[in-house]
């Protein structure tokens, strides 16, 4: 069968008045959980799951799958609204989109996120029926020297994430470091960094972690000031006009193309291509020193690559039946539970179920566009609600969804002590985003790195004799020259000047 | 004098009532902690154990997933529940290890539970990659004494079972294989099909897939007979007498719950796991429905953790 026939055969499948209704359910609790700020698609899948069991196991996937992606969209609204993003992908979307809301331009930076999570996400629908058993051979491919590689990439596509001072954000991202250092230690089984503490065995929770560090501070900040400077008292005109979707259309293309392919990747793919997307964004920029105050482009392309990573995290999971992700880890149990067993068979033996869920998937980005723009009003609606009565609610938001993903209560103190570090941070003009960074970036490289030198006795040629590896690290090597290349300009100007 | 009576009229009503207590059990949800993430095989397991439980006991069984710290965290949670039946926990091999990997560990392994029931084995597989270009046990023995220490092997992690394994096998036979360990099962088993690492315990559930296809090879099978889904690989035991253990998850109540009660989840338990349909099911995971009752459990948990005990001392291997 080619496409087109398997196309006629998802639609027939998610186009029953039973999927579309568990399509449409998905995605509005995906919606309410991504804007509900610290509660994220894994508590909500992990609650919903066993609500599942009664349903044909297409309609089952169908739902979890428009939570998962649909909650990719309500995070960018609290991410731009209040500074809160739910999950690490939308935290670098918190970063322009949050200052565009403050500068009144909520309505457009919303749109934006709109619609390009949209054009992210029908294009990364778009790979998994073109790609998936072709991309299964590349992710297979990977070894631990590429993925190295690729996370080099990644840091030098980021290095320049914030603004300001390059100490200050340097010893952020060694902070992030140690951070991401607490926990066990595959290789030797010992413990750091944990004080004898079994909570933290398994290392700090990233989302108690950046909901504190991004929203708890932004909160106490807001406290201090007498009259309520609540981030957003209006939103604007919801349209972009003509020279802003312009400026927008070449960050969504690079953002779909990056997100697309990092998705496809096991590990942290929506986070590494909303980082990714956005660092190459201020790179190729003409005026890398709006970045960070308020840029469009800083919310179209990372918005982008994380819903197309979103949806290609998926050709891992259908294919070769092995989790990328948490969420994904929740969808083959899904699976099992339903006894089908994930695998490179699957796309054989259940036809329907695989080329229903990608049409649903397409159908699914429709209807969050269709929910997104006209519900903005709602969302804003909520947070004209007088501070004194909103913190509060946000602050028992973040308690439950951090408490509710895995029942600690340690999560409630990490998220309370990054919360303060983050105040203390806005304090020192320091920025949360590179403490983020090397929190997720930072263990990922040193196991890599440990893992292939294990695998190779020791023999650092690895890094460039396997063709992957060696590519990465040609490509790190171009936008370091890249980065650099702004530099010399810069100085040459001030030369000129002079 | 009166007041000795009457005190000890109060402690024969209360004991009534404890006793008419434990022959109403369960007149209310009883919580079931699975100390593993939702989503994985031990969630699969849990959902079928607890619904068959539903039906037995008419109470709703309420899971808790309380995952983290190689079970330490759901453990601990189930040692400090109170003992009334209502909150019980689900066991694995992972906490007879533990009681040797790890060095204070927040509950008493022994002493701080009751054993309920075993419910399942899980066998794994012992897997080589294609590329290594061997078929049977001896071929990779022979292999690896050519060339000590080029195999690699992967883990889901140090500790994990999926390691204790590979050493049980590097001690009984005699070769040596280097450890690379990864992040759980699912990124070792890519690993290995990716040709990175040439060695790999792991459950049969998602391998069997790749194993029919042939991109690897199972050499052999940590249970006492073949599994039903693949006749051919050989039990390890049968091939090296001296391999033994096997990865397992059972019911466990906090100690001091009282005794009817155990007898009586034991009962049902039994009456689930002799079902055709849950053993079906648990077959298609890989799982063996193990039915035991209470003492024998209780042994087999005593002879695990002395087993590991062994391993984890002669590999040196310390949490």
């Amino acid at each position: 069968m080619d496409l087109i026939g398997h196309l006629q055969l998802g639609l027939s499948v998610a186009f029953t008045l039973q999927n579309i209704l568990y399509c449409f359910l998905g995605v509005l609790l995906g919606t309410l959980v991504g804007v509900l700020p610290g509660i994220g698609p894994v508590a909500t899948i992990a609650m919903l799951l066993p609500f599942t069991f009664g349903v044909p196991p297409e309609t089952a996937l169908i739902m979890l799958a428009g939570i998962y992606y649909g909650a990719q969209y309500g995070g960018s609204t609290t991410a731009i609204l209040m500074s809160l993003p739910g999950e690490s992908s939308s935290a670098v979307t918190a970063l322009d989109g949050h200052e565009m809301a403050k500068q009144g331009k909520a309505g457009p930076a919303l749109a934006i996120a709109a619609i390009g999570s949209f054009v992210g996400g029908t294009v990364g629908t778009l790979c998994v029926a073109l790609f998936a058993i072709p991309l299964t051979g590349i992710a297979l491919k990977f070894q631990s020297a590429d993925y190295f590689s690729l996370i080099v990439f990644g840091l030098v596509a980021s290095i320049a994430l914030a603004h300001g001072s390059v100490l200050k954000a340097l010893a952020m991202v060694l902070l992030g470091l140690l951070c991401g250092l607490v926990g066990t230690d595959i290789y030797s089984g010992m413990q750091r960094f944990t004080f004898g503490y079994y909570d933290v065995a398994d290392g700090l929770d990233f989302v108690a972690l950046s909901v504190g560090l991004f929203g708890i501070s932004e909160i106490l900040r807001n406290l201090e000031a007498p009259e309520t400077p609540r981030a957003i008292s209006k939103i604007g005109s919801l349209w972009p006009d003509g020279a802003t979707v312009r400026k927008c259309i070449a960050p969504v293309l690079r953002g779909t193309a990056l997100g697309s392919f990092l998705g496809v990747l096991p590990g942290a793919g929506a986070t590494i291509s909303s980082f990714s997307a956005y660092a190459i964004e201020k790179k190729v920029s003409r005026s890398p020193e709006k970045f960070g105050k308020g840029a469009v482009e800083g919310v179209a392309a990372p918005e982008t690559a994380n819903n197309a990573a979103a949806q290609t995290s998926f050709i891992p999971m259908l294919t070769l039946g092995i989790p990328p992700t948490p969420v994904m880890a929740l969808m083959i149990g899904a699976m099992l539970i339903q006894g089908i067993n994930p695998g490179p068979a699957i796309i054989s033996s259940q036809p329907n179920l695989f080329w229903g869920l990608v049409v649903s998937m397409w159908l699914g980005n429709v209807m969050l566009l269709a929910l997104n723009l006209p519900l903005i009003g709602l969302w804003v609606r909520l947070l004209s609600i007088p501070y004194g009565i909103f913190y509060p609610a946000i602050l028992v938001f973040c308690c439950v969804g951090v408490f509710a993903t895995d029942l600690n209560f340690f999560d409630i103190l990490t998220l309370s002590g990054f919360g303060l570090l983050g105040y203390v941070m806005i304090k020192c003009d320091c920025e949360p985003a590179p403490l983020l960074l090397g929190t997720v970036l930072g263990p990922l490289l040193e196991e890599y790195f440990r893992r292939a030198m294990i695998v190779s006795k020791g023999d650092l040629s690895v890094f460039i004799t396997r063709p992957i590896s060696a590519t990465l690290l040609l490509l790190a090597a171009v936008v370091l020259a890249l980065i650099l290349f702004p530099l010399v300009r810069r100085q040459r100007e001030t030369v000129f000047v002079e | 004098m009166k007041l000795l009576k009457a005190f000890a009229f109060c402690f024969a009503l209360l004991a009534t009532v404890g006793a008419r207590a434990q022959e109403n059990y369960p007149d209310h949800p009883v919580t079931f902690i699975v100390p593993y993430a939702p989503g994985g095989g031990a969630s699969a397991l849990a959902q079928i154990i607890t619904k068959g439980l539903e039906a037995k006991l008419g109470q709703p069984f309420v899971i808790e997933y309380r995952e983290g710290s190689a079970t330490v965290i759901g453990t601990t949670a189930g040692s400090k529940a109170a003992p009334d039946g209502y909150t019980l926990l689900m066991a694995s091999s992972a906490m007879s290890t533990n009681a040797s990997l790890l060095d204070k560990l927040p509950y008493d392994t022994e002493g701080d539970f009751a054993p309920v029931g075993l419910i399942a084995d899980t066998p794994l597989l012992m897997l080589a990659s294609n590329s290594l270009g061997v078929r049977t046990v001896q071929e990779l023995v022979d292999l690896a004494k050519s060339k000590p220490g080029d195999i690699t092997y992967g883990s889901a992690g140090t500790g994990s079972t999926h390691q204790l394994f590979a050493e049980q096998f590097k001690k009984v036979t005699g070769v040596d294989m280097r450890h690379v360990p990864y992040k759980g099962g699912g990124p070792a088993l890519t690993a290995l099909l990716a040709g990175e690492i040439s060695v790999l315990f792991s459950d049969p559930g998602p391998a069997l897939q790749f194993i029919e296809s042939g991109q690897i090879v199972a050499l052999g099978v940590t249970a006492s007979k073949p599994l039903a889904s693949l006749p051919d690989v050989q039990p390890l035991n049968q091939l090296l007498p001296s391999f033994q253990g096997s990865a397992w998850q059972g019911v466990m109540a906090p100690k001091g719950t009282p005794e009817p009660i155990i007898d009586k989840l034991n009962k049902a338990l039994n009456e689930v796991l002799a079902d055709p349909e849950v053993i079906a099911n648990l077959a298609k995971t890989g799982k063996i429905a193990t039915p035991m009752s209470p003492s024998e459990f209780a042994e087999y948990f005593k002879a695990d953790i002395a087993r590991w005990r062994d391993v984890i001392a002669s590999a040196g291997i310390k949490g």
